[in-house]
Parts: structure tokens; sequence; C-alpha cells
């Protein structure tokens, strides 16, 4: 029973940090939502959101990479590779957002490089790769998301 | 320093994985600021005037509300089309 509690709070803790996630990226890709100054601010937040998502799916990180080389790993290989492709161009959107930023560096006293069309670029371009690998991202663990709200919002399959 | 060694092993642990994701991210960054700063900045003036009206639209006041959050609206449909999609096409094993 303890276990079961215990496994509950995770299932929780993981849904709501992955739905606050997925809204915080919605957010983040309209900047007229949140206007230039709480997109920045969120976005650097999200990091953190990012990073705590990584780590706590370190068992399927490390089973994943050691299953690899597997010959019948073919559906592990595409959504390893997904996953890092979503990795990868949250990361390259969060450091390009940087380099570009006008609100947070200069909060820092840092000069940014928001004159440099080159990074704007790929900051324009690089989220677009992240709605995209996220949205693909969703759809590989459909089961596991519509399961976990099940759980935490207390819906009786129909 | 801790005396349980099953705290010091779960600390370890954390450390190791926190490690690996940032050296993760730092190659990931170091791999775009190369590829980025290698290709040479064209003095594209078109570019520099619609980067200069693009940031003046950026910090004028915000949106009309129901426009703002039609756009936030709009990217949540977004998210869920290309969820559907490819749940649809892993569906039918494309």
């Amino acid at each position: 029973m303890i276990v079961s509690r215990r496994s509950l709070s995770r299932i929780q803790m993981v849904f709501w940090l992955d739905l606050t996630l997925l809204f915080l990226m919605c957010a983040l890709q309209a900047v007229n939502f949140t206007g230039l100054f709480l997109h920045e601010w969120l976005a650097v937040a999200t990091v953190g959101l990012i990073l705590f998502h990584l780590l706590l799916s370190w068992t399927w990180i490390t089973a994943s990479s050691r299953r690899l080389a597997a010959s019948n790993a073919g559906r592990t290989r595409v959504n390893y590779l997904l996953n890092f492709g979503l990795f990868a161009s949250a990361i390259t959107v969060v450091f390009s957002g940087l380099l570009i930023s006008e609100v947070v560096l200069h909060a820092f006293g840092i000069r940014s490089a928001a004159g440099d069309p080159r990074w704007r670029y790929i900051h324009n371009r690089a989220s677009n790769f992240v709605v995209l690998f996220a949205g693909l991202h969703l759809a590989i663990n459909w089961e596991w998301s519509i399961a976990a709200a099940r759980k935490c919002l207390r819906i009786r399959p129909s | 320093m801790p005396q349980n060694p099953a705290l010091l092993r779960a600390i370890v642990r954390w450390a190791v994985r926190i490690s690996v994701l940032s050296l993760a991210t730092a190659i990931v960054v170091a791999v775009v600021y190369l590829s980025v700063t290698s290709i040479p900045a064209l003095p594209d003036e078109n570019l520099r005037r619609g980067m200069r009206i693009g940031r003046a639209y950026r910090r004028r006041p915000l949106a009309p509300q129901p426009l703002a959050i039609m756009e936030f609206a709009g990217q949540v449909l977004l998210v869920g089309s290309i969820a559907f999609g490819g749940r649809l096409i892993l569906k039918l094993r494309l």
C-alpha cells in the first residue's frame, strides 16, 4: 500500500510537471500572450523544469541507451531519436534565446547579441522544431498520459 | 559528510545524473555555437529593418487580450494536432 501510494504520488508529480511544461511551451510560442518580459523569464524557469523532467525520466534514458544496439529495438530507436531531437532543439531555443535576450541578460548588465540576425533565425527555426518534437513526444507517450490523467483527475475509464 | 551509506549512494547517483545532463547540454550548446558562428553574418539591410520593426512590435503594449488568448489556444491546438497525427501514424503502423 505504501509502495502504491508512493508510485501514485510520483505519477502525480510527473503528470503535473509534464502538463505545466506543455502549457508553458505553448505560452512561450505565443509572445503576444505573455509579452517579452514574461516570455524571457518563463523560458528561464522552463529550463529548470526540463532538467527536472529529464532527471525524473533517468531510468528510461539509461534503459533505452542500453537497448539501442539491440536488433529488435526499432521503436526504442525512433523514440530515442525523437526525444534527443526534442532535447537538442529545446537547448538550442533556450541558448539562442538567451543570446538575443532583451530582458534577462540586460537585468544582469550583460550585452546580448540581439542585433545578430543569425541567432534570431536559429531561435525561430528551433522553436518550430520544439513544437513538432513535443507533439510527437506526446503521441508516443499517449497511453501513459491518458492513464496518468485518469489517475490524477480521478476519471473512471469508460 | 553523510554517515548513511544509502544516502551517500543516492547523492553520488544524482550527482552523476546531473553531470551527464550538463555534459550533454554543453555538447549541444557547443555544436550550435560553433555551427552558427562559422556562418558569416550577411549585411542584409532588409533583414535588419525587419528586426527593428519586430523589436518595436514586441515592445509595444500587449495585444488585445482575445487575440493573444487565441494565439495561445492556436499553439495548444497545433501541438494537439501533431500529437493526434503522430498517434494515428503509430496506430496505422505507417
